[in-house]
């Protein structure tokens, strides 16, 4: 038995939860397919949209946000089965993390940055790829619901970089700030291709204060629409993607034991525990437990 | 005492009872804000958003649940900034070669097709902000809770949207109170500088305090019966005739219905080069 | 209805040696009983134990009979709502809701007990207005509206004020007279362990067969006992280090603190009690300059610095840092480092100086650290992660880091809060080398009998007044 199944023990009535001998078939098929979705959406737009708006908008818009959508929809409800209990709890925080920072930023300040995914990054490296997608998906659909429906859109580039976050934390990147960040700007690059149709069709470039400066200032200077907005979104992106993942790092190193320690994808991004220190360390944290 | 209370009582539920009749219900509000996505996105004319924004200031006008004052200064909060930004993106820098040129200095030119585009692109989306600041879901998470467990959702999916919603004044208040808190050891907190040098410690405070107060959540919970094999009640009192049922399933069917006949070129919807043609 | 467990030992995961060792407990309907023990010694396990929820957290033997409902309460009020509710009467229902009664009985029993706990006018109230008691007493009434078997309490009386402490007691009462049980656990004596028919002791996880006394066991008492004297502690007849005159705090239209005068003196400890909401922790925010702007203040505050007279009120909050250090109700909010010694290098900054200059400042600045951690007995924790510790250890950390800025008068905001006797013993020392080293120290409680033991004056805080 696995250590995931022990904490399932009490088991919900709901189909989350790893470890109950579930068929993983079903929820890796959705994820699969949702990812697919979002690809085929974003070929197709590439390969026969104009490269600016027209007068009269046309479907483009409709095409675009049903194929993010719905794939972000079917992306959502493939990984959330594939997630442990105990992360669950910590989503509601990830979410509200992203919605207050993301608002000041892009509402607020003149900054052409996001910042509107540190908590999908930390609950990936908390709880692995498929944690940090559905964060990132349902994360903008609050969002979006609740103050800005703007930002339903983009629900597909936030579930890539929670789940590229998962992927670079199972790789050890987060064990040092240089990889971090590097790491952190490459994944920007694929987080703005995505990003940038919808920012394109659906909003004409963008609508922060920062950004569309940005925009305005690329197409002031003979770029098309489309153009413009993809090399905006690719800077952003890269800049604010290292940022995150920047100050993702800071943070998972500053966590107690009492918080990492129920989390085992986390042990990715600690740095590996000196055989010495090892039981005195998890000793006195762990005594520091009881009294709570 | 006890005939003070039971007034009270009284008085308290008189006016609680006015409350619940005159909203909708949750489930209601997300289907409308849903179908609202669809159609202003998928219709490209912009009657639509206009329908859909003289609808909800209508609306608000006459609810007595909803205060237009109030409603007027979120929606005016979160568009007018959108307004300029569209403005200067597309009306001043628009980059398309075929334009009617209304004035030009420098690099800028205000264009009529980019001001239409950028008109048009705001009118979407103030339509949608002004849906989403009339049903305010995100003022109260057990409404949320309500509305999304009608939909259907997994029970765990509709907590992490409630309690998301929760979160969000209580990291505000905590960031204020750990900047305070620094205040209070010498940092001059009210420059940009120092508040940027400091940000990483407050970030790291308030993550680690809010994962440990969210960690003990989950304990209560599920001892409060979030998983119990009993049916539910809502947790909220909501008024969800067999009226409100049919507006659940008719309006997505309507929505889709015309978004085909759109597509398919059967909806005599004007376009924006019509209205501006004819002007 | 009974709960009974026979010889229970548990380890939590990863560790090495049995948070509960050998527990054998019956717990019978209709009586309150109360497990007391220092910190550390298991209390929070073994409610936890009680309310099936270490299933998923380790290894676990015994055998725990278990024929009726157990609710908890543990002990800190952010995490006991459930943050699916934004309204104090949603919150108070959910428990029955999401059992599925029927909703008008849901909502009658939430109201009764709401108005039993005295805070019935807060039903519609948002829970993120309310204060940490209150938000205990709401989750009181949610976990007490379905009707449980077994009520375990987790340090219940520390965020309430005498006041609710009494309703509180109150509504056990009558909870027991209907059939339930009530299980207190803490790390000290109060009103509510004082009606329990049972005290049991805790220690290292086993429970003591043998009745010691309160203090034998590490276990603080704060009950006053009236017989013994007030503190005869001698009061310094210096000048006075801080200084308020006519201090009047009013936020709209009720005044708060209404012409307040205060001295306090070097090596004195003033203590300020006064029921909550009565303005503790306002005044100590005004002197500290931490009000929002609703609130208006006028008065004078000085302070007496190397023979000179400094205007404090009229200095920006960061300013007065140099003169008064300010330890919150909340030590989560002041803790923002990995380790105990990075907090105390970081806390403050360093003071101006040329780039020259700089590697003497940090070498000054860690002597002084090092200086710091040995006064407040924190060397041995020194590079464990502060949110690693316990509550009481927590808030020694933020008393250190406040003396990292050498300043004269501390104010403390409920140290007393959580704190077995040798938690209260460190307190202790470091107050009193803080006082003896020239300070002064200014505390709000609500322990009576600390108040009268160890302070030098008793202030309590009446009608915006401090009286003596």
């Amino acid at each position: 038995m696995t250590a995931h199944s022990r904490q399932s023990g009490q088991g919900p009535t709901t189909t989350v939860g790893p470890g109950q001998n579930r068929n993983r078939t079903l929820p890796l098929i959705l994820t699969l397919l949702g990812t697919l979705i979002v690809i085929g959406t974003y070929v197709a737009v590439l390969l026969t949209q104009p490269a600016n708006l027209g007068v009269d908008l046309g479907y483009t818009t409709l095409w675009v946000m049903l194929g993010y959508l719905g794939g972000g929809v079917l992306l959502a409800a493939g990984t959330l089965p594939l997630i442990p209990r105990s992360v669950l709890a910590l989503i509601p925080v990830a979410i509200a993390l992203n919605v207050v920072i993301g608002q000041i930023i892009g509402n607020y300040t003149p900054v052409p940055l996001y910042l509107d995914s540190i908590g999908t990054v930390l609950i990936g490296v908390l709880a692995g790829p498929a944690a940090g997608a559905f964060t990132g998906i349902i994360s903008n659909l609050i969002w979006g619901v609740t103050l800005s429906p703007s930002v339903i859109a983009f629900s597909s580039g936030a579930a890539f970089i929670g789940a590229a976050a998962g992927w670079a934390a199972r790789l050890g990147v987060f064990r040092t700030p240089w990889t971090a960040i590097i790491v952190g700007a490459v994944a920007g690059v694929p987080a703005g291709a995505i990003g940038a149709p919808v920012a394109a069709y659906v909003f004409g470039g963008g609508l922060g204060a920062g950004t569309g400066g940005v925009v305005a200032i690329l197409q002031a200077t003979g770029l098309e629409m489309f153009n413009a907005t993809f090399a905006q979104s690719m800077v952003s992106d890269i800049v604010d993607k290292a940022l995150i993942f920047a100050l993702a790092y800071v943070v998972i190193q500053s966590l107690p034991k009492r918080i990492v320690g129920r989390y085992e994808f986390a042990a990715h991004s600690r740095p590996r525990a000196k055989k010495s220190d090892g039981p005195d360390l998890t000793k006195q944290a762990e005594s520091a437990q009881p009294a709570e | 005492m006890s005939h003070a209370s039971s007034d009270m009582h009284a008085a308290v539920d008189a006016a609680e009872a006015h409350r619940p009749k005159r909203r909708l219900h949750p489930a209601t509000e997300l289907i409308i804000l849903a179908c609202s996505l669809l159609l202003v996105f998928g219709i490209p004319s912009p009657i639509v958003p206009v329908i859909i924004l003289t609808g909800t200031v209508v609306t608000v006008t006459v609810s007595p649940a909803v205060r237009l004052r109030e409603w007027a200064m979120t929606v005016g909060l979160l568009c007018l900034p959108t307004l300029v930004v569209l403005i200067v993106v597309q009306g001043l820098f628009y980059p398309g070669t075929d334009v009617y040129v209304l004035w030009q200095v420098g690099p800028a030119r205000l264009s009529v097709e980019g001001l239409s585009i950028a008109v048009q692109i705001w009118l979407r989306v103030s339509a949608l902000i002004g849906l989403c600041a009339m049903f305010g879901l995100g003022a109260d998470s057990a409404r949320l809770f309500d509305g999304l467990r009608r939909l259907r959702l997994p029970s765990a999916v509709a907590y992490m949207c409630a309690s998301a919603i929760g979160l969000i004044p209580m990291i505000g208040a905590r960031t204020r109170h750990i900047i305070e808190a620094r205040q209070a050891r010498g940092w001059a907190t009210d420059s940009w500088r120092v508040r940027i040098r400091l940000l990483p410690g407050i970030v790291t405070g308030l993550v680690t305090a809010i994962l440990l107060t969210v960690d003990q959540r989950h304990d209560v919970l599920e001892s409060s019966g979030l998983n119990s094999n009993a049916t539910a009640t809502a947790l909220q009192d909501h008024t969800d005739g067999t009226g409100q049922s049919l507006l659940r399933i008719l309006t997505p069917l309507v929505s889709i219905g015309l978004i085909v006949a759109s597509v398919t070129g059967s909806l005599p919807l004007p376009g924006a080069a019509q209205l501006i043609g004819g002007a | 209805m009974t709960v009974s467990i026979t010889d229970a030992w548990f380890t939590y995961r990863g560790e090495d040696t049995a948070a509960l060792s050998g527990i054998t407990f019956d717990v019978v309907s209709g009586t309150m009983t109360a497990v007391l023990g220092p910190l550390g010694s298991g209390t929070s396990t073994l409610c936890r134990l009680f309310a099936g929820q270490l299933v998923s957290r380790g290894a676990l033997t015994g055998t725990i009979d278990r024929n009726g409902t157990v609710a908890l309460l543990g002990d800190d009020p952010e995490a006991q709502l459930s943050g699916m509710t934004s309204h104090v009467g949603d919150e108070s229902q959910l428990a029955c809701r999401l059992y599925g009664h029927d909703p008008a009985d849901a909502h009658r029993r939430a109201r009764n007990l709401l108005e039993l706990l005295g805070i019935g006018d807060l039903w519609n109230r948002r829970l993120d207005t309310l204060s940490g008691g209150q938000r205990q007493l709401v989750a009181v009434a949610r976990i007490l509206a379905p009707g449980p078997d077994l009520l375990v309490l987790d340090q219940p009386a520390q965020s309430l004020d005498p006041q609710m402490r009494v309703r509180l007691v109150t509504v056990l009462q009558e909870f027991c007279d209907r059939g339930g049980a009530v299980l207190i656990t803490g790390h000290q004596t109060d009103e509510l362990t004082r009606i329990c028919e049972e005290v049991r002791f805790l220690d290292a996880g086993r429970l003591q067969t043998a009745t010691p006394t309160v203090r034998s066991v590490g276990i603080w008492d704060s009950r006053p006992n009236d017989d013994a004297t007030l503190s005869t502690m001698l009061r310094s007849q210096a000048d006075p280090l801080l200084t308020v005159r006519d201090l009047t705090v009013d936020r709209g239209s009720s005044r708060i603190l209404d012409g307040l005068d205060l001295d306090l003196r070097p090596g004195e400890l003033t203590s300020v009690t006064g029921a909550n909401g009565a303005g503790k922790s306002t005044l100590l925010r005004a002197l500290l300059g931490l009000l929002d702007r609703s609130a208006s203040v006028t008065g004078t505050i000085t302070v007496s610095r190397l023979g000179e007279m400094i205007r404090l009120d009229t200095l920006p909050a960061h300013a007065r840092s140099a003169h008064l250090g300010w330890v919150g109700q909340d030590a989560g909010l002041q803790l923002s480092a990995a380790t105990v010694a990075r907090e105390l290098l970081h806390a403050a900054p360093l003071p101006p100086h040329r780039r020259r200059d700089r590697k003497r400042v940090r070498d000054h600045r860690l002597a002084a650290a090092d200086s710091v951690l040995a006064e407040a007995d924190l060397t041995e924790v020194a590079d464990d992660h502060p949110f690693d510790l316990d509550v009481a250890r927590r808030k020694d950390i933020v008393i250190a880091s406040a003396l990292m800025t050498e300043t004269t008068v501390l104010l403390l905001d409920e140290p007393t809060i959580g704190r077995d006797l040798a938690a209260m013993t460190r307190l202790n020392a470091i107050i009193e080398s803080f006082l003896n080293s020239g300070g002064a120290v200014l505390a709000t409680t609500h322990d009576q009998r600390w108040a009268n033991e160890f302070a030098h004056r008793r202030l309590r805080l009446i009608d915006g007044r401090a009286r003596s």
